[in-house]
């Protein structure tokens, strides 16, 4: 397994963006940070900023407004409001925000599109088989 | 209700929809919750499906899915597939898309204005033929044997036998002789 290099730039580090919310781990990134790389985390993410490279959580993924994601997202709740290009799996549910831009293959167990949200790829509903990859 | 019998092949143009329906309104299909289409609908207008539709629904306004659809489906304007609707789609094509929570939709997406064919674009591609031009060399054929020739075959049917008919034998009845006679 190959892991390239994680660079995060401006204000988030592993001190500041992380917080405990509910007894769960969060990794939070602020409209200015970048990542690149293969983030594996057990927690939920909410990614800003711009996100390039592979990130599969145990928790939730939640992409803000206004972000840029050229990733591959995993996680149980996936909710989408800025654009995204890469495959996206939700285990539980994926949530197009009207805002949202998605350009990838989802695989998903629940999906919901608001109206204004974009998709093109293809769709895959179901169950899986395959749990959160936490190696 | 003004069904449209052109076939996306052979149509033209679309006018803009709010201009078709009858009363100046925009025209609208419903298939009900007991419906089931099997097949290809084109509809002018906006199409509400609660039934069961195996095939191609294209609309040039928007087709809300309550029901069960397998098939590709093509919305100019706007798709809905309701929280118990069910879109099994090969290809969808749709201008604006709405999915509720609990809906089931698998299959290709393809959204915005480009995804959206003009009418001339739904049109079937002709197959290319491609005919190579051979050049025919006619050569004087020898007169063939006549043993080449096929011969008719000859169906030879038992030929029924005429039935003769069988004479009666006429029995005779000889006349009783009487004793007294013969002396």
């Amino acid at each position: 397994m190959d892991v390239q290099e994680a660079v995060a730039e401006g204000t988030a580090s592993a001190d500041n963006g992380e917080i405990k919310r509910d007894g769960k781990k969060q990794f939070s990134m602020s409209p200015g940070d970048i990542l690149e790389g293969r983030l594996i985390y057990d927690g939920s993410v909410h990614a800003d900023g711009r996100v390039e490279g592979e990130v599969r959580v145990t928790g939730n993924i939640d992409v803000a407004n206004g972000a840029t994601v050229k990733a591959l997202l995993e996680g149980a709740n996936v909710t989408l409001k800025g654009a995204v290009e890469g495959p996206v799996t939700a285990r539980d549910k994926l949530t197009l925000g009207r805002n949202a831009r998605l350009s990838g293959d989802i695989q998903v167990r629940r999906l919901q599109i608001d109206d204004g949200a974009t998709l093109n790829g293809n769709v895959r509903m179901g169950e899986f088989e395959h749990q959160a990859s936490g190696q | 209700m003004n069904l449209s019998t052109r076939r996306p092949a052979s149509r033209l143009a679309t006018p803009t929809p709010a201009a078709n329906g009858s009363n100046g309104e925009r025209n609208s299909v419903v298939l009900g919750p007991n419906d089931r289409l099997v097949g290809q609908l084109f509809i002018e207008g906006d199409l509400r499906v609660s039934g069961t539709v195996d095939g191609e629904l294209e609309a040039t306004g928007d087709i809300e899915i309550t029901g069960r659809v397998n098939g590709a489906v093509t919305a100019y304007n706007r798709l809905v597939v309701g929280s118990g609707g069910s879109l099994i789609g090969s290809d969808v094509r749709v201008a604006r898309l709405t999915v509720e929570d609990g809906a089931t939709l698998t299959g290709k997406i393809s959204m915005g204005s480009a995804a959206v064919p003009s009418p001339k674009a739904v049109e079937p591609e002709p197959v290319p033929v491609v005919v190579e031009a051979t050049p025919v060399v006619v050569k004087p054929e020898p007169a063939k044997p006549q043993a080449d020739k096929p011969e008719p075959v000859k169906l030879q049917a038992a030929k029924p036998e005429p039935v003769k008919p069988q004479p009666v034998k006429q029995q005779t009845v000889k006349p009783i002789q009487q004793k007294g006679k013969r002396r």
